[in-house]
């Protein structure tokens, strides 16, 4: 008969859940030194371009909370930070589309990346009621025209009876709270899983990594950003992509 | 931009088929096809050599 020790003490959740963090995002892939090279392409700066609109909107959006319809409409401040809300979310949806080509076209979801592509595709699709609420929230004629053609749009295709977008306080609260909060939630989920996962490699490395890791754990070797021992000798770069080691951002 | 083009007006249509879009939205659309193609194309700068060894 065996005697077993003392049983372990059990953890508290709160060591659970750092241990599981840390495991999960360990401090130099949560704030990395520095990017592999295959980032230097204008096509990778995209991602941070929708992030700083995003952040100019977000701005402008609680300063227009905090003075109000009247503000915005009357005074030439209003009119300015108005403007810049406008037009920081039209830089928005254009940087944000182009970021969604780039990653469709290089098939970002390779390599365990599928929860990376679904938080950036699902915040695409947020964003687009979260626009649309803003635009029936300016309180004038124009907000009035588009909820009215909205309102039928709803109908159509048989939601118009959970959302009135004749309803100025409804379509306002999901504008300012509820729509932006599920934005913002998803763009940290996103952040964080490209930390985890790492840049999506372009396809050429992809081919070296995979040939270089061998044909048993080819798969792997795109989990994660690639090292110098990871990268065979380059032989040239091609469209503007060099397969070279990692390097420190300056 | 107001002084330049006339915004106190509705809108040019373009009709093609199905396809039933407005001028300045085809402006955009064929501008973000333009910055799509240019950041696949354009070099990117190399980063200045900064001295420190890593």
């Amino acid at each position: 008969m065996s005697v077993s020790g003392p049983p372990a003490p059990s953890k508290s959740w709160t060591l659970r859940l750092r241990e599981r963090a840390v495991q999960a995002l360990p401090p130099e892939k949560l704030l990395p030194e520095g990017q592999p090279t295959y980032v230097a392409s204008w096509i990778y700066v995209f991602g941070v371009l929708s992030l700083s609109s995003l952040a100019v909107i977000i701005l402008s959006g609680c300063v227009l909370a905090l003075k109000g319809p009247d503000w915005w409409h009357f005074t030439g401040v209003g009119h300015f930070f108005n403007s810049v809300h406008l037009w920081s979310v039209e830089l928005f949806f254009f940087v944000m589309v182009i970021h969604l080509w780039g990653k469709y076209w290089m098939a970002a979801w390779r390599g365990g990346r599928a929860r990376v592509w679904i938080t950036g595709a699902i915040t695409f699709l947020v964003a687009i009621p979260c626009a649309l609420t803003g635009y029936v929230s300016q309180q004038n004629f124009d907000s009035q025209w588009i909820s009215t053609q909205a309102k039928d749009a709803m109908n159509a295709v048989g939601i118009g009876a959970f959302f009135n977008l004749l309803n100025f306080g409804q379509m306002y609260s999901y504008h300012i709270l509820l729509l932006p909060t599920a934005i913002v939630l998803l763009v940290v989920a996103h952040v964080l899983l490209v930390r985890k996962h790492g840049v999506v490699p372009p396809f050429e490395l992809t081919g070296r990594l995979a040939a270089a890791d061998g044909s048993a754990s080819g798969t792997a070797a795109l989990s994660a950003p690639p090292t110098a021992s990871d990268v065979p000798a380059p032989s040239g770069a091609e469209g503007g992509v060099a397969a070279e080691p990692v390097e420190p951002s300056s | 931009m107001a002084a330049i083009f006339n915004l106190n007006q509705p809108a040019h249509y373009v009709h093609w088929h199905f396809i039933d879009v407005s001028l300045p939205n085809i402006i955009v659309i064929v501008v973000m096809l333009v910055v799509f193609a240019a950041a696949i194309l354009l070099p990117f700068p190399k980063p200045r050599e900064s001295g420190i060894e890593s």
